[in-house]
């Protein structure tokens, strides 16, 4: 303590400082507890759903009673876990007999404020920016930022040289909900639940011939992408989708890249090669849906779902001695589903992207690009096929640069995107369908410990329909992310 | 209203731009191949976050370190499993803990070993290691803490700087990746750190480097050729199974021995003895009665060691005159 003062302007003493506090844990009780868990969660998982995150409304909370209750559940066991955790000060890899066990996650929060102005009458269906309904107007929320909070468990084990892993995580939001429906999202107010995910539920086991995962977990294409977005510990775009609040925000996603998403699969990863790798997987087949009301849904297709879809990418990433030193990644990714119809017959939706990110001295420069046919925009599948089952080509991307102070360590970052969907044969070229989303964000993330940081972000974002329709939104998202 | 349709159409890249930001990703790729390739060539041994890496010097400004150095995993494993340190804020007459467990010693005994054996003059040997430690004597449970920091050989010593020693360890999670560490690992620096976490305990066999500034607690000194490499014992709370969790052997807090009164190298050092004797310099002035007093004062004035124990071993020395 005596030290904190000087710490302000020090960022070795602040980290100093964490790491003693951190240091000092006293003996865990009831540890083993934590474990207890792990069925609970198994068993609410059963209860999930493969909605895409966009569509994991209130509303659906609401209506599915048994699910709620599970997550109720859940909620207070986790609460139980971490209030647990916290009265160990025991934020940090333990080992439990065998298992290597840690906590992670983050909470955050921000102030968002967007200005949506619809540039003209009509609507841009399926634009991202808030406004694209058609309707002016401002929104402000205090809302969870692109990055929803988190709560993992991570569990690992080696046996007779087969490393196993376990990674149990659910996403909770700080929405209070919109009590009275005041922006149009459902009524999910102080009575009601806090919008949650669960996106991460996973076993992998492997050795020196690579890793083979089972369960849900980050998608593959678009993966890398998401995670090189600065807008990630920050909000992005706000857009009328979230406009509620909701789990997070959109971030860069469908003016940049499309949605990587949480995604069943089965998984194979290379061992790294002097920084080659490559992973493979198959998925759960994923519906299409109807973002802009003038396309076909899974139900309209008559979409059968009897093939897997599979996703691949191969990255080569190097690291300098210093973390100063010139590092870096470049990857090329793939995905593929066809998408058979009882009525309108097969298609196939295929895509495929490449990405580079390079940093040295502070400086961290990413490029990225996707093309696709079939693929949709914003999400995979959104907006995808016409009225008639045809696909619609997309594609897209971003580009983005960041300082981070030496000493300090407050990074600026600048980043531009955009993400284009072509007409089908069957759309007219009066449409309102959006043919591209695009924005540009203004970011400073100051850390101000080694886990806490506050978030300043800009955020101008653009769309535009066939039609000539447009509409624009500026919000600006104040707020803070604490990892722990 | 077709034109709008066109004018999308031609908006799209054509088949050569792909083809140039593939071909831009590839080049960057092959032009960084070679870092990428030395890198791997600089690595001792790695498994599990764990590392033991060949690397330059901190300081451009050091001198040539006297690599390549042979000196054998027991002689390594000798001097580690005898280290113990405490934590800064913690009063001086704290019981201190040894700083790696059994596991770890036998790693780095071999890994350092070969390291040293490859490095050039201009490369330290960094290493990062985990372990298991128990929350108090009896607990079942056991955190993972990390210990980090460089290692060289010069004048006939072995000298280990460290960055790290049993900091927490803990990753990051973002977006559901793990991969990031809370805290960049600290290797050691030869410049004195602006803050010590961690104070490292002198013994027999063990000193402390001594500084501009004073005695460095985050740098160990130690001499193989006269160190030996006698059976470790085993701390009084180590059981059978606990693999990891067992120490090494009991936290000794003499000051640093004279180099004349420590034992001779067993068998399985004394080649790498001989190899050494063309570059170990004379009796160092270091050991000298008058540096061993002010070594003495110094441990005191810091607080490291109680005043009996400082009488008692002033005494000692100078009954020994």
């Amino acid at each position: 303590m005596p030290c904190y003062s000087r710490c302000q302007s020090d960022a070795a003493c602040r980290r100093t400082l964490d790491r003693k506090r951190a240091g000092k844990n006293t003996v865990l009780k009831h540890y083993g507890r934590r474990m207890d868990a792990v069925p609970l969660t198994t068993r609410i998982i059963q209860n999930d759903n493969s909605i895409p995150l966009l569509l994991q409304t209130g509303e659906f909370n609401m209506t599915n009673q048994t699910g709620r209750n599970n997550r109720a559940t859940m909620f207070l066991a986790a609460t139980a876990l971490v209030l647990l955790a916290a009265n160990a000060q025991a934020f940090e890899s333990m080992q439990m007999g065998e298992w290597e066990i840690q906590i992670t996650g983050n909470v955050n929060g921000f102030l968002t404020n967007a200005d949506c102005d619809a540039r003209s009458a009509g609507p841009v269906s399926g634009g991202l920016a808030c406004g694209s309904n058609g309707v002016d107007r401002d929104i402000a929320n205090v809302r969870t930022g692109l990055l929803p909070s988190w709560f993992g468990f991570h569990g690992q084990q080696e046996v007779d040289g087969l490393t196993t892993e376990i990674m149990i995580g659910f996403q909770p939001g700080i929405d209070g909900g919109n009590q009275g429906d005041i922006t149009g999202s459902p009524l999910d107010g102080g009575l009601g639940l806090n919008s949650e995910n669960l996106r991460q539920v996973f076993v992998q086991f492997g050795s020196d011939w690579g890793k083979i995962k089972i369960g849900r977990d980050l998608g593959l294409f678009g993966s890398d992408a998401i995670l090189s977005d600065m807008t990630l510990l920050g909000v992005g775009t706000v857009s009328d989708l979230t406009a509620g609040g909701g789990n997070t925000s959109l971030g860069r996603i469908g003016v940049g890249y499309v949605y990587a998403d949480w995604k069943g699969q089965v998984q194979y990863s290379s061992p790294d090669w002097n920084g080659f790798s490559f992973n493979l997987a198959l998925v759960d087949p994923w519906g299409l849906v109807n973002l802009s009301g003038l396309s076909l849904d899974a139900g309209s297709f008559a979409q059968q779902g009897d093939t897997y879809g599979i996703e691949g990418k191969a990255a080569y990433e190097w690291k300098g001695a210093e973390a100063e030193d010139f590092s870096g990644k470049v990857w090329a990714g793939f995905i593929g589903q066809a998408l058979d119809s009882s009525v309108f017959g097969s298609e196939d939706a295929t895509g495929f992207d490449i990405g580079a990110k390079v940093a040295v001295a502070g400086f961290e420069f990413v490029a990225y690009y996707y093309d696709g046919e079939g693929i949709g925009t914003t999400d995979f599948l959104f907006d995808a096929v016409d009225s008639s089952g045809n696909t619609r080509d997309s594609d897209g991307g971003y580009l983005q640069a960041t300082y981070a102070l030496p000493g300090a360590g407050t990074k600026f970052g600048l980043s531009w995107g955009e993400s284009n969907l072509d007409l089908g044969p069957a759309d007219s070229v009066a449409s309102t369908l959006v043919q591209t989303n695009e924005s540009i964000v203004f970011g400073v993330y100051h850390p101000l410990t080694e886990s806490l940081s506050l978030v300043f972000e800009y955020t101008g974002t653009e769309a535009t329909a066939h039609n000539g329709n447009k509409a624009e939104e500026s919000s600006i998202a104040i707020g803070a992310i604490l990892f722990y | 209203m077709a034109v709008s349709a066109m004018t999308r159409t031609e908006k799209r890249k054509p088949w050569w731009q792909w083809w140039l930001i593939a071909a831009a990703d590839c080049a960057i790729a092959m032009a960084w191949g070679v870092p990428v390739h030395a890198r791997s060539d600089a690595i001792i041994w790695e498994g599990n976050d764990q590392s033991v890496l060949l690397a330059p010097q901190d300081d451009a400004a050091a001198p040539p370190n006297d690599h390549p150095a042979t000196v054998t995993p027991q002689e390594i494993e000798s001097m580690l499993a005898r280290l113990s340190f405490r934590h800064a804020d913690q009063q001086a007459d704290t019981a201190p803990a040894a700083v790696f467990n059994k596991e770890q010693v036998e790693i780095l005994g071999e890994a350092l070993a070969a390291g040293l054996t490859r490095a050039k003059p201009s490369q330290d040997v960094t290493f990062s290691i985990i372990g298991a430690h128990r929350l108090s004597p009896g607990a079942v449970a056991r955190r993972n803490r990390l210990t980090a920091g460089r290692v060289f050989f010069r004048q006939g010593k072995l000298n280990i700087i460290f960055g790290e020693v049993q900091s927490p360890y803990r990753k990051k999670n973002l977006y559901g990746r793990i991969d990031e560490d809370f805290y960049p690992r600290e290797y050691g620096s030869r410049a004195p750190p602006e803050e010590q976490e961690a104070v490292l305990i002198a013994n027999p066999n063990v000193s402390l480097q001594l500084g501009a500034a004073g005695t460095r607690v985050d740098w160990v000194v130690f001499d193989p050729a006269v160190a030996g490499t006698a059976p470790l014992s085993r701390p009084a709370d180590a059981t059978a199974g606990d693999d990891r969790g067992s120490g090494p052997a009991a936290p000794d807090n003499s000051p640093p021995a004279p180099a004349t009164a420590a034992p001779a190298a067993v068998a399985t050092s004394e080649e790498a003895a001989r190899q050494r004797e063309a570059t170990a310099p004379e009796a160092s002035n270091s050991d000298s009665i008058e540096q061993r007093l002010k070594y003495l004062k110094s441990l005191r004035e810091k607080d490291l060691i109680s005043e009996e124990a400082y009488r008692q071993k002033v005494n000692e020395i100078l009954e020994s005159l």
